[in-house]
C-alpha cells in the first residue's frame, strides 16, 4: 500500500470514527496538527483514534507521551503504521 | 397539590438507612468494614473479565436473586432490583416502619438496571431470534424495574419515579425526595439508588482508561483511575412532625442540597472546579451553614487524574481556609464505584458517620497529593464528634449534586415558611409526524385528519454538526429541543435544567457496543461511544450543547417517561433549583424497542407475555418538550405563557382522579395519549368524564414519550383561546399522572372567585 492510500484510508477512518460530519478527507491537511486545532478533538477521541487504529490497521500505539507524537498529525499516525508493520518498534 | 401553595420549612429527617456493597449486606457491617480499612475489591466473576485494562471491581458475591424475588418471578428480577430490595427493606426495619405509617413514595436512581441480565440475550439477538424463555429475562431491563419491585413489595406506595444522572443518581433521588416532602406532596419516602454490574460499564470504563488495575486510590498522587462497585443504599426521608409524631429515632437531618451541570464536556469535569464549587457553596447556603460548621466532606473521590483534581480544587475555593480542618474521604477506594448507587450509599455513609461520631478512611490512598491538599484519613477511620457533613456526587454531562447532612442534635434554624411561585408553560416544541412543531403550533395534534401524516425528522441535521458529534437521535431531540426553547424565548441556558424521559435509553446502541465487547474482544470497546449510549445521554449530551446549568437528569418510566420527566422537573422549580426547566422526553424510533422492549412493557401484566410477530410496524417515533418557568421569572422578564400549571398528581395503584380543588368548568377538555378504555377507568366518577376528550396518539404515534405531545398540545389549545382548562391525564402500568392546566385568565378568575 502506498503512503498515499494510508493517508487517505487514516482520514476516512478519522471522519468515520470521530464522527466529523462537516470534514471531508480533503479538509484535512496531512501535516496539520489533529489536536489543539480547528477539528476541536479532546482526549476522548485520542483514545478512539488509539482504538480505531489498533482494530483496522493491526498495529498498538503505546499510551502516554509517545502516543502524543504518534497521533500529532495523519503524516505521523501513518508514519508510525509503516514503521510497525515494517517491523521496526513502533 | 395546587400550585402555588406554602412550601413546608421543615426539616427532612433520616429515620432509616440501608446498604448493600461488596463490604457486606447491610449498613452497619459495610460501615464497621470501611472504619477498618478493608477494601472489597476482587477479579470478577459475573463474565470474562479477561483482556481488560482492570479485572477487578467491587463485586458483591454470592446474592441470589432467585433466594431475593418472589417464588417463581426471578426471571424478571435483576440483580440491581435485588439489591435494591435488601436495602430497602433495611432501611424500612431500621426506620422502624408500622403499617399505618404508609404509604411511601419510592424513588430511585439507577443507570445499569436490568443490563448484565440482558446484555447476552440482546447480543443474540442481533443475530437471530432468541427463545422466549431468554426473551423474558428483558423483564427486567428497564431502569424503572426496580421501583416497580419496590412498590410491590412494599404496597401500598403513592407515588414511585426512576431518575438516571449517571454517578449522582443516588444523591439526585435525595433531592427529588426533598422535593415531595418540602412541597408536601409526601410524608415518607423511600429513596436511594442501585447499580449491578455489567459488562457494558465494565468495559466502557476500561475502554475509557479510566480505571486503575490496582484498585482505586483516590486522592493519591499516583491514582491511575477507578474500580467500578455494585450495590445499592436507600434512606428512609420523612418531615421532621411525621417523624417525631411517631416517635422515630432521627438519625440525622437533609439540611441542603444542590443540583446543577458543567454544561462542559461529556466524560471531562470542567477543570476550574467552579461547578463543583458552586454547587458545594449552594448546599451550605440551603442548609444555612457556612464552612465553620462543616466538619466532614464525603467526597466523589473516583481517583481518575481530573476527578480528583478538579474536586480538591473545589473543596478549596467553596470551603476556603477551613478546607484545612475539615476531614475529606471518599468510600469507593473500598466500594468502589457503584455509579447509580454511589450517591445514596455516600449519603448513607456519611449519615452514618455523624451519628457514630466516626469518620471513615480513603481506601488506597497512601501518599496524598500535594496540590490542593486536604484532610485525609489514611489506613483506618478515626473518631470525630461531627456536627454537620457534605456529600458530593458527580457525573458524566457534569451533572452534580451536594447533600448537607446534620447531626440530630442540630439546631433549628429560621427559615421561615416560602410561598413557591406558581409554574407556567412558556414554551412547547415537538418533533414528530407533523415536523418540527413550536408553541400554537403543537394543536394541530389535536386535529382530526392529520393520522396520514408522518414527515420524518432528521434529528441530527437540526443541530451545529461540529458540537454534536456522536449524539444519537435521543439526544439531538432534546438538544434540539433546549435549544429551540431557550432561542423562542431568547434566553441562555444558564439557571435552566433539564429533564429527559426515556423509557429504555438507546437499546440498540448499547447491544452494537455490547456486542463488538463479545466478538472482537475487550480492545475493540469503543471509548468514545459509551458515555454517549448511557441511559442520561440525551440529557447530558443537551445539557453541553445548549449551555443548561441547572439540574439535569434523565427519568425512565415506561409509558409515562414524558409525564415522570415534567413531574419532576416541576418537582425542581418548587424547590427553588432552577428558574426554568426544559422537561419532556425523547424516543427516537430503535427496532428492538419498536419488535420486543415496547410491546413487552405496554401490557399491564408482564406474565401475559406474547411478542408480536415481525412486521408490527405500529410505533411511530417522537419527542416534545416544555419550557416549565416560575410564574415570578416569566413576569421578570415581561412574557406570556401558554399556561399554567394549576395542578399536578402523580400516583400508583389506585387509577382514578384525584386531584382536590380541581374543577370542571365549561370551556375544558381532556388530552390525553392513553386509550380510550383505560381513560375512561381513569376518569369514572369524575365531571372530566364528560369533557370533550382528545387523543394525540393517532397523529403523534404511540411512543413512550407521547404524553409530551399530549401536554404540548394542551398547553397550544389554552393559549389559542380554545378552552380555559384542560386535564392532561396518562396511565401507564401501575402509574398515573394528571395535570391541569389553565389560562392566565382562568387562574385569575378562580383567583377572585
Amino acid at each position: 500500500m502506498s503512503i498515499e492510500t494510508l493517508k487517505q484510508q487514516i482520514k476516512k477512518l478519522l471522519i468515520e470514527e470521530l464522527d466529523l460530519r462537516n470534514t471531508s478527507a480533503a479538509d484535512i491537511v496531512d501535516d496539520a496538527p489533529l489536536f489543539g486545532g480547528g477539528l476541536g478533538l479532546d482526549s476522548l477521541d485520542a483514545l478512539q483514534l488509539v482504538m480505531a487504529i489498533e482494530q483496522r490497521f493491526g498495529v498498538t500505539v503505546p499510551e502516554g507521551e509517545p502516543a502524543k507524537a504518534i497521533l500529532a498529525s495523519v503524516a505521523a499516525i501513518a508514519h508510525h503504521i509503516e514503521r510497525v508493520k515494517a517491523g521496526e518498534p513502533g | 397539590m395546587s400550585q402555588g401553595e406554602n412550601v413546608k420549612s421543615e426539616r427532612i429527617a433520616v429515620t432509616g438507612v440501608g446498604m448493600v456493597t461488596a463490604l457486606g449486606p447491610s449498613a452497619l457491617g459495610t460501615f464497621e468494614r470501611l472504619m477498618a480499612g478493608e477494601r472489597g475489591f476482587s477479579r470478577v466473576t459475573l463474565f470474562d473479565v479477561e483482556g481488560h485494562r482492570s479485572q477487578i471491581a467491587a463485586e458483591l458475591k454470592g446474592l441470589k436473586v432467585v433466594d431475593i424475588a418472589p417464588p417463581g418471578g426471578s426471571d424478571a428480577w435483576s440483580r440491581s432490583d435485588a439489591m435494591a430490595l435488601l436495602a430497602a427493606r433495611e432501611a424500612l426495619n431500621d426506620a422502624k416502619l408500622r403499617p399505618r405509617d404508609k404509604p411511601l413514595s419510592v424513588v430511585c436512581g439507577s443507570s445499569t438496571g436490568g443490563m448484565f441480565e440482558a446484555e447476552t440475550v440482546l447480543a443474540s439477538m442481533q443475530t437471530g431470534t432468541a427463545p422466549e424463555a431468554t426473551v423474558r429475562r428483558l423483564l427486567s431491563y428497564p431502569l424503572s424495574t426496580s421501583i416497580e419491585h419496590l412498590a410491590d413489595a412494599f404496597a401500598p406506595v403513592e407515588r414511585a419515579v426512576t431518575v438516571c444522572s449517571a454517578c449522582s443518581s443516588g444523591a439526585v433521588a435525595m433531592v427529588q425526595a426533598a422535593a415531595w416532602l418540602i412541597t408536601g406532596r409526601a410524608e415518607r419516602v423511600l429513596a436511594g439508588g442501585t447499580d449491578g454490574l455489567c459488562l457494558l460499564t465494565f468495559a466502557g470504563f476500561n475502554a475509557l482508561s479510566a480505571t486503575d488495575p490496582k484498585g482505586c486510590r483516590p486522592f493519591d498522587v499516583d491514582r491511575a483511575g477507578l474500580t467500578l462497585g455494585e450495590g445499592s443504599g436507600f434512606m428512609v426521608l420523612e418531615l421532621e412532625s411525621a417523624a417525631r409524631a411517631r416517635g422515630a429515632e432521627i438519625r440525622a437531618f437533609l439540611s441542603g442540597w444542590s443540583v446543577g451541570a458543567e454544561a462542559h464536556h461529556i466524560t471531562h469535569p470542567e477543570p476550574s472546579g467552579q461547578t463543583a464549587a458552586r454547587l458545594l457553596r449552594a448546599a451550605m447556603r440551603h442548609a444555612e451553614l457556612t464552612p465553620a460548621d462543616i466538619d466532614y466532606v464525603n467526597a466523589h473521590g473516583t481517583g481518575t487524574q481530573h476527578n480528583d483534581a478538579t474536586e480538591a480544587l473545589a473543596l478549596h475555593q467553596a470551603l476556603g481556609d477551613e478546607t484545612r480542618r475539615i476531614f475529606v474521604s471518599s468510600s469507593k477506594g473500598q466500594i468502589g464505584h457503584a455509579l447509580a448507587a454511589a450517591g445514596a450509599l455516600e449519603a448513607g455513609i456519611t449519615v452514618m458517620a455523624l451519628e457514630r461520631a466516626e469518620v471513615p478512611p480513603t481506601g488506597g490512598l497512601q501518599n496524598p497529593e500535594r496540590a490542593h491538599p486536604l484532610r485525609h484519613v489514611c489506613g483506618n477511620g478515626e473518631r470525630a464528634s461531627l456536627r454537620a457533613a457534605l456529600s458530593s456526587s458527580f457525573g458524566f454531562g457534569g451533572t452534580g449534586c451536594v447533600l448537607c447532612f446534620e447531626h440530630p442534635d442540630a439546631p433549628r434554624r429560621g427559615g421561615g415558611d416560602q410561598r413557591t411561585s406558581r409554574v407556567a408553560i412558556s414554551g412547547a416544541v415537538s418533533f414528530g409526524p407533523l415536523g418540527a412543531r413550536s408553541g400554537v403550533e403543537n394543536a394541530l395534534y389535536a386535529a382530526s385528519g392529520q393520522e396520514q401524516a408522518s414527515a420524518e425528522i432528521d434529528a441530527i441535521a437540526l443541530l451545529d454538526p461540529s458540537r454534536s458529534r456522536r449524539f444519537d437521535r435521543a439526544a439531538a431531540f432534546a438538544s434540539a429541543g433546549a435549544a429551540r426553547l431557550l432561542q423562542n424565548c431568547e434566553l441562555s441556558g444558564a439557571e435552566t435544567g433539564l429533564v429527559a424521559g426515556t423509557a429504555f435509553g438507546n437499546v440498540q446502541r448499547s447491544v452494537d457496543f455490547v456486542s463488538r465487547v463479545v466478538n472482537a474482544g475487550p480492545k475493540a470497546a469503543s471509548p468514545a461511544e459509551f458515555p454517549h449510549l448511557v441511559p442520561s445521554a440525551p440529557s447530558g449530551n443537551a445539557s453541553v450543547y445548549a449551555g443548561l446549568t441547572g439540574p439535569v437528569v434523565s427519568v425512565s418510566d415506561l409509558s409515562t417517561s414524558a409525564e415522570a420527566a415534567v413531574a419532576v422537573a416541576l418537582g425542581f422549580l418548587e424547590l427553588g433549583l432552577a428558574e426554568r426547566m426544559v422537561a419532556g422526553s425523547a424516543e427516537p424510533a430503535d427496532p428492538i424497542v419498536q419488535r420486543v422492549l415496547g410491546p413487552m412493557h405496554r401490557v399491564t401484566n408482564p406474565e401475559r407475555l406474547s411478542l408480536p410477530q415481525t412486521g408490527a410496524d405500529t410505533r411511530k417515533e417522537g419527542s416534545a418538550w416544555l419550557l416549565l418557568e416560575r410564574e415570578q421569572a416569566l413576569a421578570e422578564r415581561g412574557a406570556e405563557p401558554l399556561a399554567l400549571i394549576d395542578a399536578m398528581g402523580h400516583g400508583w395503584g389506585e387509577t382514578q382522579v384525584q386531584l382536590p380543588g380541581v374543577k370542571r368548568a365549561d370551556r375544558a377538555a381532556v388530552v390525553t395519549a392513553t386509550p380510550i378504555a383505560e381513560r375512561e377507568l381513569l376518569l369514572r366518577n369524575s365531571s372530566w368524564s364528560k369533557a370533550p376528550a382528545h387523543d394525540v396518539s393517532p397523529v403523534s404515534g404511540s411512543h413512550e414519550g407521547a404524553g409530551g405531545f399530549a401536554l404540548a398540545t394542551a398547553a397550544a389549545l389554552i393559549a389559542r383561546g380554545e378552552v380555559d382548562q384542560v386535564l392532561v391525564c396518562s396511565v401507564g402500568r401501575q402509574r398515573h399522572f394528571f395535570f391541569h392546566l389553565v389560562s392566565v385568565a382562568f387562574a385569575a378568575s378562580k383567583q377572585t372567585r
